[in-house]
């Protein structure tokens, strides 16, 4: 899961245990199949799965998360469904949560069905109409097919699939992201995508700057109001800032992110955001 | 000399001034889980807690407590306040399976510690009531597979170093606490799944002893919670069968259990839960384990697992 993406450092902090009995606190900001970004006093650190014991984060909830993502990667179905229940009972309004339980049910339906398919990244062009590519890090829409269902979404070429189901999508194989997304026709996935938007002013000819209003939601940064300038560089309500011309703005306040939103009335500004799109699975590319 | 201890443990969970049910609840006394602490966050939420409580006389609390930063200590003192004022004992709840390794016994002994403190920090009425653990050890998928014995000692060694913990603090008298009222030591409890005294192969030699380990539990511990998660009261498998042998030893040990019910809807197995029957029908099936442990000392009454759906299976559903 990509996580922490936006608030305000926590008086605690979270804990990695690793194997070699070492210890390192600070605050995990991305968790991905085969590492952990945290920020600590020295900056961010990548620190590699395969070194840690345990991770205890200081929020409850985030811990029963863990676990349940643990467990489900140990095939325990049943103490995963336990332990992401528990975590919706610390906090019902937690949507990471409820995305790992939606993400069970959805991990089940795929495996009771028929789709352990020979070859998931030739599926997703023929059913979804889109075509993947590989970079350092996330996957990115190389294609898409005119009037699929993926292009019907509202997904575009450039975006990069950041999460399915809350769960972060970086640093895996195509295969393994186009089996996710590949399912029962019909049935819901939640796709996270990120993707670059530019707001330039004097696009459209007497409107104000920057023609967006941001606030801090539990997520992060997240885009409150567009108005037509917004709105013509593509932006909606509730996508949620990433970074600004290059900068995360996971540790920005809202107040400094505000001015500098304000100060680059001039030259532009370049956000990079994080959309989610709830998709009806398709039968075939139509 | 157990007896007294007894009766002022009941008392402590029972509260002050918890009235026999006027509906067709019955005898308590009622404990309830409240998992999300975003209800004593607001004024609204801790008066709909406080008159929920009221209303079905729910007169003890696990509420969730583990996070101690200054604005969430108000919130609890704010709580504690409101709570104690109704006679509602509130117990700090918190728990995770990997506390059951002994690596990390260091966090949920700093998480008492914080309770403790929190307690030395503030006058009585704004004072936790009790400890209460939610471990759970066996969600550890493949630890508990591989290695149950190394989990369940960890488990046993932990609320034992929680009891030393709590003993001290009331051996060395809080003088602080003393000076600002009476002194009243917190209690430990815990929940443990009915299922942990019927499996041979969970029986554990520790100290000496080989036991269940809910037994062992309860020789360390003030009380439990027996997880009893049936919603029927009567037969081989139900509730009163598989509390049974929890409630025997805990006379023997001079302790209580509390029978814990579950009520949350869509849960499988179905029979697991109360939730998506009925308040009638739960009562009554509450009633049939009352009467049947009527007059046992071991006996602490129901807890109710959570507020949430507790409040939809009695709220929402006929009476």
């Amino acid at each position: 899961m990509v996580v922490g993406l936006g608030f305000a450092a926590p008086a605690q902090a979270d804990e990695i245990y690793f194997t070699s009995g070492r210890t390192l606190k600070g605050l995990v900001v991305e968790e991905h199949l085969d590492r952990l970004l945290i920020s600590t006093v020295d900056g961010e650190q990548v620190i590699w799965r395969h070194d840690v014991d345990q991770v205890f984060f200081d929020d409850p909830e985030r811990n029963y998360l863990y676990l349940g993502n643990e467990a489900l990667a140990s095939g325990d179905v049943n103490s995963a469904l336990t332990l992401y229940q528990r975590a919706i009972q610390l906090n019902p309004s937690w949507e990471e949560a409820r995305d790992a339980l939606r993400r069970l049910d959805d991990r089940q339906r795929r495996m009771t069905g028929a789709w352990a398919v020979e070859d998931p990244v030739r599926a997703l062009q023929a059913t979804w109409g889109l075509t993947l590519s590989a970079t350092e890090d996330y996957p990115v829409i190389a294609a898409v097919t005119p009037q699929s269902a993926s292009a019907q979404g509202g997904m575009a070429v450039g975006d990069a699939v950041a999460a399915i189901w809350g769960e972060s999508m970086g640093y895996r194989s195509l295969a393994q992201v186009a089996e996710r997304l590949l399912g029962p026709a019909g049935t819901d996935v939640k796709v996270t995508i990120r993707r670059e938007v530019a707001v330039r002013p004097g696009t459209v000819p007497n409107t104000p700057w920057p023609g967006f209003g941001v606030t801090m939601a539990p997520d992060g940064l997240t885009i409150s109001e567009v108005g037509v300038l917004g709105t013509a560089a593509g932006l909606q309500a509730g996508d949620l800032v990433v970074a600004l011309d290059g900068q995360p703005t996971r540790y920005l306040p809202l107040g400094q992110a505000r001015a500098a939103i304000d100060k680059a009335r001039t030259a532009g500004l370049q956000l990079r955001i994080h959309r989610h799109f709830l998709m009806h699975r398709p039968t075939s590319s139509s | 000399m157990r007896r007294p201890l007894l009766v002022a443990l009941l008392g402590l969970l029972v509260g002050v001034g918890a009235a026999p049910s006027p509906s067709a609840a019955p005898p308590g006394p009622y404990a309830m889980w409240v998992w999300d602490m975003r209800h004593v966050t607001t004024d609204d939420g801790r008066a709909q807690l406080v008159t929920f409580c009221r209303a079905h006389q729910i007169s003890s609390l696990y509420l969730s407590a583990y996070q101690f930063a200054p604005v969430q200590a108000q919130q609890y003192r704010a709580f504690l306040r409101q709570a104690h004022r109704e006679g509602i004992a509130v117990h700090a709840l918190a728990g995770d399976p990997r506390w059951a390794l002994s690596r990390y016994h260091s966090l949920p002994l700093a998480w008492v510690q914080q309770v403790v403190a929190f307690n030395d920090d503030g006058p009585p009425e704004e004072r936790f009531d009790g400890v209460h653990t939610d471990i759970e050890p066996y969600l550890l998928s493949r630890a508990w597979m591989e290695h149950p014995a190394q989990l369940i000692g960890g488990l046993l060694d932990l609320h034992a170093k929680m009891a030393a913990l709590l003993r001290m603090e009331q051996q060395d008298g809080p003088a602080g606490q003393t000076a600002r009222g009476t002194y009243r030591p917190l209690r430990l409890g815990a929940d443990v799944p009915f299922w942990f005294d019927d499996d041979p192969t969970y029986l554990i030699q520790w100290h000496e002893h080989v036991l269940p380990p809910s037994h062992h539990l309860l020789d360390i511990a003030d009380y439990l919670t027996v997880m009893a998660y049936r919603n029927y009261a009567e037969g081989s498998e139900g509730v009163i069968e598989i509390s049974r042998r929890e409630l025997d030893y805990a006379e023997q040990a001079g302790k209580f259990i509390v029978i814990g019910q579950e009520t949350q809807a869509d849960l499988f197995p179905a029979y697991v839960t109360y939730g998506g029957t009925s308040a009638a029908y739960f009562w009554g099936e509450l009633r049939k384990v009352a009467a049947a442990f009527q007059g046992r000392h071991g006996f602490g009454g129901f807890a109710f697992h959570h507020y949430e759906s507790v409040q939809k299976l009695l709220e929402t559903s006929d009476r």
